[in-house]
């Protein structure tokens, strides 16, 4: 498992990468990210990008093209970790609360 | 198992007006069950030929070889090798798993009906991308999934 210094410099990281985002009509409100593995131990960084609207202003394509770009930005970094990346909407966490901090 | 019935039953899930925890982790774990299994015919597909009367057996058991620690992990280790398709789904598919892990057996986790949503509708395009992936490199793509190593 990645270390919890470096699930917060990952979150620096999908800061400066979230402009591949651009070409959408959302609004990125907050990052949040934690360190974590999958049952067979592989290292991973949950993710959750919170975002102003509903899901059908996503641009499904972008979002997993993000995913490419932030693995890429991680890797050069020298954080081995997968990133699982969440979107939720900021109306969801103002009535359910949030996932988790990170 | 057909990977497009499995997207429409978790959609049907997670779209149900007020779907309660465990309709949503049913979801999850059927959306990632869609990725499982559409990787698993393309690998049986690729290796043993399109399913028939003649090839039945070796199909099934091309099929039943995919395990999960291998439907995504060894795909990372030679991500350059592939393209930005089977990148994505490579990712994807390791992000449901990690959220079908949760989902199945994490009593604290919380899930909301829109991040559902959004994930099925990621995992669906992942496989209608990976899908258009030419047959030489869903062919690559099956060998390193299913291949061992010692």
């Amino acid at each position: 498992m990645i270390t919890a210094q470096q699930a917060d410099q990952a979150k620096g990281i999908v800061r400066e990468t979230l402009g591949v985002h651009n070409r959408q009509s959302v609004r990125f409100l907050d990052v949040l990210t934690k360190a974590d593995e999958d049952f067979d131990g592989v290292p991973f960084i949950d993710v959750v990008l919170v975002y102003d609207g509903e899901p059908g202003d996503l641009d499904i394509g972008i979002l997993n093209s993000y995913d490419n770009h932030l693995l890429t930005a991680l890797k050069d970094a020298g954080i081995n970790a997968i990133p699982c990346v969440d979107y939720v909407s900021q109306s969801d966490i103002d009535q359910l609360g949030a996932p988790w901090t990170g | 198992m057909d990977w497009v019935e499995l997207i429409r039953s978790s959609r049907l899930l997670a779209t149900s007006s007020d779907p309660s925890q465990e309709a949503l982790r049913r979801a999850i774990s059927t959306a990632y069950y869609a990725m499982f299994h559409a990787l698993a015919t393309s690998n049986a597909d690729l290796i043993a030929g399109a399913k028939s009367p003649t090839n039945r057996n070796q199909w099934t058991a091309v099929y039943r070889s995919l395990r999960h620690y291998r439907a995504e992990n060894p795909l990372h280790g030679w991500n350059r090798l592939f393209s930005q398709p089977v990148q994505r789904f490579a990712n994807v598919i390791g992000s449901v798993k990690k959220r079908r892990e949760n989902a199945d057996y994490n009593p604290d986790a919380v899930f909301y009906q829109n991040q559902v949503i959004v994930l099925i509708d990621r995992a669906e395009r992942a496989i209608i991308d990976f899908n258009a992936a030419s047959p030489q490199e869903r062919s690559m793509v099956a060998i390193t999934t299913l291949a061992g190593q010692r």
